[in-house]
This record gives C-alpha cells, structure tokens and sequence, in this order.
C-alpha cells in the first residue's frame, strides 16, 4: 500500500506510511492496554510517545515519510512492555490484562456479538452461533416464550457491547499480546464490510442483515406514523379518542391527574420509542452503517427502559389503590309500553355537562353519549348505550329491554342472584323513557359496567332524543357508520 | 531482547534495575534535565537496554514526591516535561547513598 497517513506523534506532526502507521498504532496500543488501570499508565505512554517524536525528530523523519523499518528501530529502541518492566518484581500483575467483552468486528458474520463472547470466554464462537441459530429455528415451531427472549439477548448484547475499534480496545478484547487480525480495517474507517469472514458467512450474513434491516425499517416506520396520527386524535382504526386521556386515566384509576399525566407520557414513550428504536436499528442494517460516538441505540434502549419501568411503577401502585372487583352480575329486565307514534327518549341533566367534551357514536340503530369533563375533579360522565330495533312484530306495544353488569368485591354468590342490580338508571315518564347517567369521579368509583336498554318498536314509530344534540333513529337516514355502508353494498 | 537467556546476564539485570532510580535522582541532583538527557547518560552508563524503562520510574518517583517536572519549550517546538529533583528526592537520595556505602562495604567484606 502506498497510502501515506498524516499523524500527530507527542504533538507533533509526521507522515507516515501504512504500514508504519499500522505497526506504530500497535506498539502504542499494546502499552496503552499493558499500563491500564496502573497509576500514571496514561504519562507513561505519553511520554513514550513524545521520546518517539524526539527519535523521528532527531532521524529527520520531519520532512520524510516514516518508514516501517525506521518504527521497527524505535520499538527495538524505546522497548516493548515486558522489555520495559522484564523481571522488575515491584510491578504488579505485569503479565495479565482484564479481559473485557467487546464485539470482535473484524470478525464477523452479523455484528461480532458471537465473535466478541468466544474471544471473551476463549470458546470458539461457533458455539456461540449455534446456539443462536438453534433458538431462531426453534422459536418459529415452538410455543416456548423463553426461545423469543434468547433471541432477543442478540440484538440487546449488540447494543449493549460497543465494538473494539482502537487497537487498545482490540488487546483488551483479546487479552494481552494476541496478533491483531484484520488491521487493515482500522485504516479504512467506513468500509462496512471489511472483516466479515469469506464465502458463505459473508453472503449469508449480508443477505440476513439487509432482509431483517427492511422487515424493521418499514415495521418501525408504519409503527411511528401510527403514533403520530394516534397522537392528533386522527384514528384510522375507528377507535374514539377521548380528548384528555389523562383525566379519563385520572377519574379510573384513582390517581392525580400529575400521575395520570405522566402515565400517558410513559405509555407514549414505551410504545414510540420501540418503533424508533426498529427503525432506527433497521436504517443502520440496511446501509451497513456504524453507531456513531454517542450511541443513539444505547440511549434509545435505556430511555425505552426507563420510560417502562416508570409505567408499571404507577400501574402498580394505582393498582393498589383501586378498589379490586372479583366478580360481576348481569341482569336484566324488561317492560312493555304502549304503543306510541312517537318515542322520546330523554338524557337526565344533560345540559350541564353540554359545554363539555364529548364522545357521540350515533348511527340509525345505536346511539352512545359519554362526556368528559375536565379540570381539578375530572368526571366521566356515561349514559346507558341505546340499541333500537323496529320491526312490525311491535305492533302492539314497544318493549324495553335494560341490563347491566354490576361488579362486586366478594365473589358472587347464589344469594347475590336473587337480587337484582341497580336497575334505577331508567324510569318511564308518559311518552318518554328517561335515562341517568352513570358519574366516574375520584370520589365516586365504577360501580356498573355496560348499561344497556335495548328498545323494540314497530317500524312506524319515530324515535327522537332531542337533547342535547338532536338525533333521530331513521330507517332514511344517512349511514353515520362505516359498518352499515359495508351491509348495506354487499 | 533475551534479557534472561543467560543467568548472569539475569543477575546483572537486577542489579542495574536496582540503581537505576538512584540514578536518576543522583543525574537530577546535579541538574534539572529533559527525560531524553537522562535517557543519553543512563545509555552512556549502560544502565539501560531499551529506553522505555525510565518511563514508569519517572511516574513512580515523581509520585511518591522524589521529583517534580515543569513544561519548558524543547528545541523540537512543542513543550516537555522538565524533570528537576526535589526537597524529599535529596533526602532519600541521601538515604540511597547511606544503603549504597553499606552494601559496597558489605560486598568489600564478603569478598576478602
């Protein structure tokens, strides 16, 4: 190689080529990883350092390119570390150096992780892969969950192990004194593929990366748009979106709206930072690119961790506090009305809660209404859901069908079933069925869950709830649900 | 380098290692020098094989207070460590010579 390397020595600047700069690169490293942890091990090699650059000074090697030759001189000059401490009994564990865990890139199929553990624990990282691709096998006809979290330990330790990329990293991932494989890399900064092993590894491994490099991109990025559109309350999944998730939190869970607030924030997190954290980690697979300095992958990881760890921190102490509910009842009971032209179907105090936010789903068959109303003593407000059904077999009178589940603390016994549950939400007042609400609040608890009044009718009758916004049950009238516009084509 | 390919070479070995801090205090008492100065004198004395070695005796000595360094522009250009010998250096210098007398005079004594 005729590549000339510009490099500062002890502050100074030389030329140097390849080779030269490789071997010089070496020697310094090797002492860097000798001296580590030593008192005054960084002074020692620094000011080796600045001898080197007095030699190469004194050499004339100021104007000229360094030569291997001339290093090979210096490192026989200055001498290699057990030259330096050879037989002195006062240095302590001259010959050992802590072995530390770093993922082997120059000798990789994927990412080194299995390269790094065999060089870590001197076993042949065949091992290592094995066992991995045995468990990636394993876990597409197994039902074993524990195989999903072996394999899940790879792309964990791969964020978690940083890659020896100084030589002293490399004598420290080795042990001390081992030749350094694929130096040439070193140089080259970039050159992504370098160090992959020939032949079927490298195909393999490059055609594996890139596939799983895409299926995580496109997951992370659909993941992400999900989010964002979820997050301006745009639902493509019909799912209502109460305005303030916070206080609806709040008023259920029994807890303040600062920790219901800071729910959502983690709940946010732990779902956004995954599809980050997929996209992020399929860009760097698909172009084969290197984590920079700062390790944004690492950050991801942690920041995912912590924002979960925070989530069910407040799950379960909320969890605590609220009230626990063993068993439900359901009942149910029915009435018969005459026969009207008309049924007015009327909302108990709804015009308190009108300038609050609310929830309506209204079709031609149901109707459901829930308010929101916020501030320091946030509620919930629900009035039963309303299912209508007109045929002419209710000629004669209109039934009225309500239920409710009604949970309870204790497990429901026998004697429990004779009595009904809080069927006091309807009343029927002349030509119109009244309806109450049912009110969430931190002082007031879930008692009942899904109150229902279903109503049957002759398909003549007209069905109006007038307040608070006016909605009439018409076979004629426009399809306000998707669902209905599917039936109605096919 | 086969430092230990001969025993007496081995022996010899150990003795210089032995003196060389006492070396370098003795150089720096009669003035304060550059580390390559002390690396010419240490050569000329063979003291040393590879020049490397002064290095961590340096560090050591000038932690445990025997000897202090200023930064002085070299000839080079950028600034090195200027090593000059200090108050507790000369003591223990001092001490070095009294175990040095005793030991020629033990050694003068066993070889009669």
């Amino acid at each position: 190689m005729d590549k000339k390397i510009k490099a500062s020595i002890g502050k100074m600047a030389f030329s140097l080529d390849a080779a030269a700069y490789t071997k010089l690169e070496e020697y310094l490293g090797e002492l860097s990883a000798h001296y580590e942890g030593k008192a005054g091990g960084k002074d020692i090699v620094s000011g080796i350092e600045e001898r080197i650059a007095e030699i190469l000074t004194e050499r004339g090697f100021k104007d000229k390119t360094v030569t291997e030759s001339a290093i090979d001189e210096i490192i026989f000059t200055l001498g290699k570390a057990d030259d330096i401490d050879g037989g002195d009994p006062s240095q302590e564990n001259g010959k050992k150096i802590r072995r530390r865990l770093y993922r082997d890139t120059g000798n990789r199929i994927i990412a080194g992780v299995c390269s790094g553990l065999g060089n870590y624990f001197n076993i042949d990282p065949i091992i290592f892969r094995l066992v991995f691709a045995v468990t990636g096998i394993a876990c597409l006809f197994s039902d074993w969950e524990a195989l999903w979290i072996l394999l899940l330990l790879y792309p964990v330790l791969c964020i978690i192990m940083p890659a020896a990329r100084t030589s002293a990293q490399k004598c420290e991932m080795y042990g001390r004194k081992q030749s350094i494989r694929g130096i040439e890399e070193s140089i080259e900064n970039g050159r992504h593929d370098s160090g992959r092993q020939d032949g079927f590894g490298k195909t393999a491994g490059r055609i594996f990366t890139f596939l799983i490099g895409l299926i995580l991109f496109c997951i992370g990025v659909s993941g992400i748009t999900a989010t964002i559109l979820l997050l301006f309350g745009i639902s493509i999944w019909s799912i209502a979106i109460p305005a303030g998730l916070a206080g609806w939190i709040s008023a259920f869970g029994c807890i303040s709206r600062g920790t219901a607030i800071l729910a959502e924030v983690f709940l946010g997190l732990s779902v956004s930072l995954i599809f980050i954290g997929m996209t992020y980690g399929g860009v760097m697979m698909l172009f084969g690119l290197r984590s920079p300095k700062w390790k944004p992958g690492l950050i991801i990881f942690a920041m995912w961790l912590l924002s979960v760890i925070g989530l069910a921190a407040i799950v379960t102490i909320s969890s605590v506090r609220q009230p626990v509910f063993r068993d439900s009842i359901a009942v149910g009971k029915s009435e018969s009305l005459p026969r009207r032209d008309t049924l007015y179907i009327e909302l108990a105090g709804s015009g308190q809660w009108k300038s609050e936010k609310a929830v309506i789903d209204a079709d031609r068959n149901e109707f459901n209404i829930m308010f929101f109303k916020e501030g320091k003593e946030p509620e919930i407000i629900f009035y039963p859901k309303i299912r209508l059904s007109q045929s002419d077999r209710y000629r004669a009178a209109t039934e009225i069908f309500v239920s409710t589940e009604e949970l309870r603390r204790r497990p429901a016994s026998l004697a429990d079933f004779g009595n009904g549950g809080n069927m006091d939400f309807y009343s029927i007042k002349g030509d119109t069925l009244v309806l109450k609400p049912q009110i969430i609040s931190k002082k007031k608890a879930l008692t009942d869950i899904d109150r229902m009044v279903r109503i049957r009718t002759d398909e003549n009758v007209t069905v109006i709830i007038p307040e608070p916004v006016r909605h009439q049950f018409d076979r004629s009238l426009e399809f306000s649900s998707f669902g209905y516009l599917l039936t109605d084509i096919f | 380098m086969e430092i230990y390919s001969n025993s007496i070479e081995n022996v010899k070995a150990q003795m210089r290692k032995g003196v060389i801090e006492y070396c370098i205090l003795s150089i720096l008492d009669k003035k304060d020098s550059y580390a390559s100065s002390l690396i010419e004198e240490l050569k000329k004395a063979h003291m040393i094989v590879v020049e490397g070695t002064i290095y961590p005796l340096l560090i050591r000595q000038k932690n445990q207070g025997l000897l202090s360094y200023r930064w002085e522009e070299s000839p080079q250009g950028p600034p090195r460590k200027y090593y000059a010998i200090t108050e507790k250096g000369r003591e223990a210098l001092r001490e070095m010579d009294a175990a040095w007398n005793e030991i020629v005079d033990t050694i003068k004594y066993l070889r009669q």
